[in-house]
């Protein structure tokens, strides 16, 4: 017991006095409270901790806002809402943050906006792509860095009608999606795309596993046994990878086209290797390929201080410190309706240029890139890639503000 | 796409492969259960870490046909040193607890070794190579089958078959299946069960390694592969009866067949339909298919036994003295402090019902969180569909979860020990697949947002006065029953079931209404809590929330009144401070709760209340 607590005590210690090394003191910090899925299924918010960690360190060296050093603090969730809700409880009420950020499950995004929104406490999305976290459980004091499903869907279903034209109207079409929010959210609105852009689809089958936990052979054969001319997969990781291996074995894939948005995120291409599927329609982001000027610099300074790659959302993590920054210097202060105030009008400085939020949801004009998967020099990659931004696939502003009535 | 002949064949087909591997897993599960009494939830980190060696050393064996298959043998066999090492460290020193205690031992040791694996091989999921030669498909009637799948089944034919040779072929079987069934006998006849014990633990560690490296061609090896086998592999244990070698064979086809057409028929229910089978054949099979009677001494009322006495004179002035102290605690602390005390007071209601259902009551349940969950989503039901206000939606709540435990306890008090637990369980897995897979009611995993007190309440001094008041008065109404004949009547039938049925006492519809009460407080702590976080979500019914209450009592003691109050008290102020500053939270919170089993298996108010209070006999 004796060790356990000498232990405690000196992570206490390490915990307590390393933010205060690495901010240069100059007067009292500003607190972001910070909530992520936690070390346990870190690889994806690996990036993105990085990012934001050296987007405060660069404003603090550069002096700061207004002389105040910018201050992270990180809690985890465990993708479990209820903690989510109780780590930001304690970031609030506890640590006193000024704002919150998050990289964390769709679930636990809604319910740390809908806690912000009842606490007054301005919130930034990160990395949910569920655009329910915009819209219909969208508030005045959530905003979103992330990229989102209608944007996915818009883009994607251009691409589908430029490679196939014709060819896809009429056809049977079979969903695969984990059944939490990003599964239900992204394929809510593709079909919902589907019908208005024409296609005609007819939806002749649906899985919804539970996240992590995809029975991939039932699941592949109850697929095959409905004959989709289009699969349409939102599967990730584990179950993405289990689904590829079953479905490539028993012919599920086979003359059929495969829609799958996530499937050439970097992340995936790491964990697929040469078995990344190929002609998938997907988004992602050719980390090596895209030549922005801004981008290639921030590539340089991020490889040059850790030594992983630049994943999916390590950009976010980047930009969402920026439009803070912005925010508090617009703001001139830390009360957290004049910084809401601020969020809504700044344009802030990220790798691909200026980006601000759209007044009407508050989702930012980020870039994103679609194509389809491949594999190139014996490693999976995005192929036929050309860049999208989330300004150009939005639906009308009398819709969104339809779905933000319902809003709680 | 009518039902051609193929597709149920397919399908068929790909239910018994995943039967093959549920049974390979289930299988050393049981065998160790059959003599050790251990229900061992690391059965499930010995599953992952087989998968995660053999990765390691498929890297450095190659994938070639002797790499390959030499990597998963050398895993399952490092998983076997492993468990023995388990074994002989940790598990010879809590034979003599009571079972719930064992298994949460063995819980706590599962969340050590999460985090040994996470350092080890880093948070990132690792894809290993397809097995040489299996890495095809054949044709069956026109439709692709994996060559893999096939092997798996073929694979557990023979491993069923040596099973069946070592157990009735060969003088340790004997030795064993001696054991199962009277573990006593065996020791008086000059066994050293001791070897014996750990010899079955290396044998069902190896199955456990071996079923885990299996996964490699199949899936990508992740941190997430030892809870998602565990439950599983007991739902097959308890359906087929506890040390059952052939009920593990039939559950474990069982299951993996209802999975394979549940998803194929009715996929929207397919989690709930895992947990009502589980149910039925618990209530129509109270031992499971193949199971015995346990002749062993019941599990609850290990737990707790004797006599217990209304506080002394200090005590009781203690008491007062922390209830002023409480009510004054808004004027020196900020919203903070605030909302961990009213978490705090949730927590220890909750923990203090559990105590009651399993300590006086005698019911060794393990599904408490299903009354916790049902007051809560009665909460934000009530609240969304028919916007009722807050102070009906926490009298209501109360109210549901007596109508749930009315219903499932009753099945419950018909059954007992393991069984009992399990059985409770199935009730409250039930219900959380319900709450997950019901998604236009229940939100699914979303859960259901913007449940907030009403405007009087919702400053946070107002509530915690709320939250002081309810709680409060639950507590002491709880702690007030155990003094009253009823409270006298339940634990006469917990010390000496047949002498209070020789009296006159209607052991089971005491036992009723024991966890109808319960209950009720359950239920009125969820609601509570749903106002507390302004949402509700599907892990207030699942097994961490049994868990968490469980673990409170624990830390305090189970056979006193006071312990699931101090125990809240340290649990909650321990979980906050270690998963806000600790990267390695699980481990340490793993091996505090061991600490706990192996030294204060009373319980810290028990262990205080030995060395300073003379206990009246």
């Amino acid at each position: 017991m004796k060790q356990i607590s000498a232990l405690l005590l000196g992570l206490s210690l390490i915990a307590l006095t390393s933010p205060a090394l690495a901010a240069p003191a100059t007067g009292e910090p500003i607190k972001i409270g910070e909530i992520n899925v936690g070390a346990k299924y870190g690889s994806m918010v690996l990036g993105y901790k990085n990012a934001s960690q050296m987007a405060v360190d660069e404003i603090n060296a550069a002096g700061g806002i207004n002389g105040r050093p910018l201050q992270l603090i990180h809690r985890d969730s465990n993708i479990d809402p209820a903690t989510a809700v109780k780590a930001t409880e304690d970031l609030v009420t506890r640590e006193k943050v000024h704002i919150l950020m998050n990289c964390d499950s769709s679930s636990d995004t809604l319910a740390v906006a809908n806690w912000a929104a009842q606490n007054k406490i301005p919130f930034i999305n990160a990395c949910s792509e569920a655009d329910s976290s915009i819209w219909e459980g969208g508030n005045t004091y959530t905003f979103r860095t992330s990229q989102g499903g209608y944007m996915w869907a818009s883009a994607i279903l251009n691409e589908a009608q430029k490679l196939y034209g014709d060819k896809i109207i009429g056809k049977k079409w079979a969903i695969v999606a984990p059944s939490f929010e990003f599964g239900q959210s992204v394929a809510k609105m593709t079909k919902m795309l589907a019908e208005q852009r024409g296609l005609k689809p007819e939806w002749v089958v649906e899985q919804w596993p539970e996240l992590g936990k995809l029975e991939a052979g039932a699941t592949v054969v109850a697929l095959k046994r409905a004959q989709p001319d289009i699969i349409f997969n939102l599967l990730w990781d584990a179950d993405l990878v289990k689904f590829v291996r079953e479905g490539n074995k028993r012919g599920l894939f086979k003359d059929r086209i495969v829609i799958a948005p996530p499937v050439a995120v970097p992340d995936h291409v790491d964990l697929l290797g040469t078995e990344m599927p190929s002609g998938w329609l997907s988004v992602g982001f050719p980390v090596n390929e895209v030549q922005d000027e801004g981008y290639l610099k921030f590539k340089k300074a991020y490889e040059a201080k850790h030594k992983d790659p630049i994943k999916f959302y390590t950009l976010t993590g980047y930009n969402s410190i920026q439009a803070i920054a912005a925010a508090l210097r617009q703001a001139g202060s830390t009360d957290p309706e004049k910084i809401r105030a601020a969020l809504e009008m700044v344009s802030y400085d990220t790798p691909f240029g200026k980006q601000s939020f759209r007044k009407i949801d508050h989702q930012a004009n980020v870039p994103f890139w679609v194509g389809v998967s491949g594999v190139k020099d014996g490693k999976g990659t995005l192929l036929n890639w050309h860049q999208e931004n989330a300004a150009d696939h939005a639906p009308t502003d009398a819709w969104i503000m339809e779905q933000r009535k319902t809003a709680p | 796409m009518g039902w051609r002949l193929s597709f149920f064949l397919i399908q068929f087909l790909t239910g018994l492969s995943s039967a093959a591997v549920l049974f390979l897993v289930a299988s050393g599960l049981s065998l160790i259960f059959g003599v050790t009494r251990i229900l061992n939830f690391a059965h499930g980190s010995l599953y992952m870490l087989g998968a995660f060696i053999s990765y390691t050393l498929v890297q450095h064996l190659g994938d070639g046909v002797l790499g390959f298959w030499g990597s998963l043998l050398l895993a399952s066999c490092a998983t076997a040193a492993i468990g023995t090492i388990i074994e002989i460290l940790i598990l010879r020193r809590i034979y003599h607890v009571p079972e719930l205690f064992q298994l949460l031992a063995t819980f706590a040791l599962l969340l050590v070794f999460q985090d040994i694996t996470l350092h080890i091989w880093g948070p990132e999921d690792l894809l290993g190579p397809q097995a040489p030669s299996l890495s095809g498909s054949i044709e069956i009637l026109g439709e692709a089958f994996p060559t893999y799948d096939l092997f798996l089944i073929g694979l557990a034919g023979v491993v069923i078959t040596g099973l069946y040779l070592l157990l009735f072929k060969t003088r340790w079987g004997v030795l064993l299946r001696a054991a199962t069934e009277d573990r006593e006998m065996l020791a008086n006849l000059g066994v050293n069960q001791k070897w014996l014990f750990t010899s079955v633990f290396a044998l069902g560690s190896f199955l456990a390694g071996l079923g885990g490296a299996l996964q490699l061609p199949r899936e990508s090896v992740s941190l997430s592969m030892d809870m998602n086998v565990i439950i599983d592999v007991f739902v097959v244990i308890v359906i087929g009866g506890l040390g059952s070698l052939r009920g593990t064979v039939l559950s474990a086809i069982i299951v993996g067949l209802v999975r394979a057409f549940g998803i194929l028929i009715f996929p929207e229910i397919t989690l709930v339909l895992l947990f009502l089978i589980m149910a039925i054949v618990l209530i129509f099979k109270p031992h499971g298919l193949f199971g015995k009677a346990e002749d062993s001494v019941i599990a609850s009322s290990q737990l707790a036994s004797g006599a217990l006495c209304p506080a002394p004179k200090w005590g009781r002035t203690l008491a007062v003295v922390i209830a002023a102290g409480l009510l004054t605690l808004p004027l020196f602390v900020g919203d903070y402090g605030l909302v961990l005390t009213s978490e705090i007071m949730i927590w220890a209601l909750f923990a203090v019902s559990l105590h009651f259902i399993m300590s006086p009551g005698g019911v060794g349940v393990f599904g408490h969180a299903l009354y916790f969950g049902l007051g809560a989503y009665a909460t934000a039901l009530l609240t969304k569909y028919l916007a009722v206000t807050m102070p009906v939606a926490l009298l209501a709540s109360p109210l549901a979860a007596i109508l749930g435990a009315v219903l499932f306890g009753w099945f419950c008090v018909r059954s007992q020990g393991m069984y009992l637990a399990m059985l409770t369980f199935a009730f409250a897995q039930m219900v959380w697949a319900v709450a997950f897979q019901w998604y236009d009611v229940t939100g699914g995993d979303n859960g259901m947002l913007g449940i907030w007190p009403a405007e009087w309440a919702s400053n946070k001094t107002a509530f915690y006065y709320m939250t002081y008041a309810l709680c409060g008065a639950g507590i002491l109404l709880l702690r007030s029953f155990i003094f009253t004949p009823f409270g006298y009547a339940l634990r006469a039938v917990r010390d000496q079931s047949k002498r209070a049925e020789a009296l006159g006492l209607n052991a089971m519809r005491l036992q009723w209404i024991g966890m109808g009460v319960a209950g009720a407080f359950a239920g009125l702590a969820g609601s509570l809590f749903a106002y507390s976080k302004g949402s509700v979500f599907p892990t207030s019914l699942d097994i961490h929330t049994t868990l968490n209450a469980f673990v409170m009592v624990m830390i305090g003691g189970f056979n006193t009144l006071t312990g699931p109050l101090v125990g809240s008290v340290i649990y909650i102020m321990l979980e906050t401070e270690i998963s806000r500053v600790s990267e390695v939270w699980r481990l340490l919170l793993g091996s505090i709760i061991l600490a706990i089993v192996i030294f204060f298996p009373q319980g810290l108010v028990g262990a205080f209340n030995k060395r300073f209070i003379k206990v009246k006999e």
